[in-house]
């Protein structure tokens, strides 16, 4: 038999993933874009250089010109530089915060899944209610008490309340899994419940995992963005939701001031098309009746 | 109720040399309709080097008496009673660190065909060394490969099969990975429950021979669990039947297919085809009557005898010569006179 010709077991496994992934035009454009933005983040600041971050730098509130192709801001400073040096500090949240949501997601789906009885009951019950309260009021709340000051501590508070997500996909992709041969097999071979979940069963799901992450990064990034346009984020750090703080704070749209809220704002459009390119490829990819008829 | 404890059926060329020993297990599943007997007092071994074969229809409680045995049975499954002595172990009363020390070192299971028994995103060949190597501490990565090597050659696989992923192989060839993963420590039994099944008969054949093999290369013994009686008869040494969780009859294959004695194992073996006497199985009709346990003897309107009335207690096992053991109150080909004391 060669490669691909069994078209129900082909879904599943890296194998697939190689065959069916670089095909998918969504995955690459997504891919295409974020890694567009990863560049303008770690190779932006080297070219602009530190010069436009600091007030009165250059002439105050100026539409873009030459000298500033984004134009600067009313206390000075060049719209680009904050753009370029606020890139990686933006993206850093949303992995930060999406690989601490989407990892306990992860262990506490396995557990849910997999143990099952009064663990599952709990941890499918705080899932449960914690998906239906939204976040930002939490966060509010929580940014407020703690004054946060660190982009990680940022994160980390969004990454906290971002499991139920994935541990609500994890856990139910977990109950179908634990029914099949092979987990017997391996429980009878001498694994213990921890290998299982982890070496058996977790492989299986690393599709689902990433479709989970990219949607837990997007999901942290709207609510970094949120927490700072409501002024409830760190300030010491340049990121694109500060640049939004700002200009919507002091009145950047009504001054008519659109290279003001221009850049970050399709920046912000250009990240989440992205991520949702992406996670949208990898959902076809793990849920086969959502993947478009394949071309024999 | 308690039935009174049937003599454990003995092979009359084994006496002390059993690697398996079941007494009386019972099994109940809890359901919507109250606790329902999946098996019900059953008893048998399996003699060091024997392939016993477990028959029966779908829900007679062969596959559930093989999980209760390797413990793999899940709630509302529910092992009431009994023993599963294994080299004097009893596999039912070990707590967990013990049975995982036991399991697959002395018992090891070959899954059903259809099952889906291998890892689809592991590699043949690690899944195997994972199963070694999660019994022996201290092994090398050459010394697994090599043993993994030697695994996919006893069940007749090229070595390359050990890099692929179960996607790459077919049917047959997942089924003999099972049997070198099933094999790899040695076991002193294996249990194969439906190990062909979902398989065309050439490679059932081909699977079912290296399946032997393989059990007769370590001195093992097989139960061989499944309901295609003609492969059984080709490949077991001797047979037992289930009927609604209890045995009804065991003895030697090749005298329990010429003369079965029990009508149920009569009306089994008529059901198969026969090129002889073609409306031979249209002669048997078996109601179904899911948790009607008043008619676990199979005796009254549906038992051949005629002239029979359902029996109030359970026949118990009697034997009538050779290692044939039979549950019917009625003895050998339904003579009375060789009628079971029921007290």
């Amino acid at each position: 038999m060669t490669r691909g010709e069994h078209p129900w077991t082909a879904r599943r496994g890296w194998g697939a993933a190689r065959r069916v992934l670089p095909r998918d035009s969504r995955l690459r454009t997504g891919v295409a874009i974020v890694v567009g933005l990863l560049v303008l983040g770690s190779v932006g600041p080297s070219l602009v250089g530190p010069a436009g971050l600091s007030l009165g730098a250059a002439g105050y509130s100026q539409p873009p010109s030459a000298a500033h192709p984004f134009g600067t801001d009313p206390t000075g400073r060049d719209v680009l530089t904050l753009l370029v040096y606020g890139t990686i500090p933006t993206l850093t949240i949303g992995v930060l915060a999406g690989g601490i949501g989407t990892g306990i997601g992860v262990i506490l789906g396995l557990l849910s899944g997999y143990v099952r009885g009064p663990v599952d009951t709990v941890i499918k019950g705080v899932a449960d209610v914690a998906v239906t309260i939204p976040t930002l009021m939490i966060l509010v709340v929580l940014t407020a008490l703690v004054k946060t000051q660190s982009i990680a501590l940022m994160a980390i508070i969004i990454g906290l309340l971002a499991w139920p997500y994935s541990a609500r996909a994890i856990r139910a992709q977990t109950l179908t899994l634990r029914e099949r041969g092979f987990v017997t097999i391996a429980v009878l071979s001498g694994r213990n419940a921890f290998e299982v979940m982890f070496l058996e069963i977790l492989p299986n799901l690393l599709p689902y995992v990433m479709a989970s992450l990219v949607g837990a990064v997007s999901g942290a990034i709207v609510a970094a963005v949120g927490l700072q346009l409501l002024g409830l984020g760190p300030i010491t750090t340049p990121t694109i939701g500060l640049m939004l703080q700002y200009a919507f704070q002091y009145g950047a749209v009504t001054r008519g001031m659109w290279w003001w809220w221009g850049p970050p704002t399709l920046f912000l459009v250009l990240l989440f098309g992205g991520l949702f390119l992406i996670s949208v490829a990898l959902d076809a990819f793990s849920n086969p009746r959502l993947r478009r008829v394949e071309a024999a | 109720m308690m039935v009174a404890r049937a003599a454990v059926p003995q092979a009359p060329d084994t006496v002390a040399e059993s690697v398996l020993t079941v007494e009386d297990l019972r099994v109940s599943y809890a359901s919507r309709l109250g606790r329902v007997l999946a098996v019900d007092g059953l008893s048998f071994h399996v003699a060091s080097g024997e392939v016993l074969g477990l028959v029966g229809e779908s829900g007679s409680g062969k596959s559930t008496a093989a999980m209760a045995i390797l413990r793999l049975l899940r709630p509302p499954g529910r092992i009431e009673l009994g023993r599963a002595v294994v080299e004097g172990v009893d596999l039912l009363g070990l707590d967990d660190s013990a049975l995982r020390r036991i399991r697959w070192r002395k018992v090891a299971l070959i899954p059903q065909g259809s099952m889906n028994s291998l890892n689809p995103v592991m590699r043949a060949g690690d899944q195997i060394a994972d199963a070694i190597a999660a019994h022996e501490d201290r092994t090398d990565r050459v010394a697994l490969r090599e043993r993994v090597d030697a695994l996919l050659d006893s069940v007749r696989l090229g070595r390359d099969v050990a890099g692929r992923y179960p996607h790459e192989l077919s049917g047959g060839m997942r089924q003999r990975v099972c049997i070198a993963m099933a094999t790899a420590l040695d076991p002193r039994l294996l249990i194969a429950d439906e190990p062909t099944s979902a398989l065309d008969v050439v490679v059932q054949r081909a699977v079912a021979e290296t399946l032997l093999d393989a059990t007769h290369r370590l001195g093992a013994s097989l139960i061989l669990i499944g309901h295609d009686l003609a492969l059984q008869a080709q490949m077991v040494d001797r047979v037992a039947v289930m009927r609604r969780g209890r045995l009804v009859e065991i003895g030697r294959v090749r005298a329990m297919f010429q003369q079965p004695v029990h009508a149920y194992t009569r009306a089994l073996l008529a059901a198969v085809p026969s090129i002889r006497d073609p409306d031979g199985a249209r002669r048997w009709r078996w109601p179904v009557e899911p948790g009607d346990h008043r008619a676990r003897c199979f005796l009254g309107s549906s038992c051949v005898q005629d002239g029979a009335t359902p029996a109030e207690a359970l026949p118990l096992m009697h034997d009538i010569g050779e290692g044939h053991f039979v549950a019917c109150r009625f003895g050998e080909r339904g003579d009375e006179t060789t009628l079971v004391d029921r007290s």
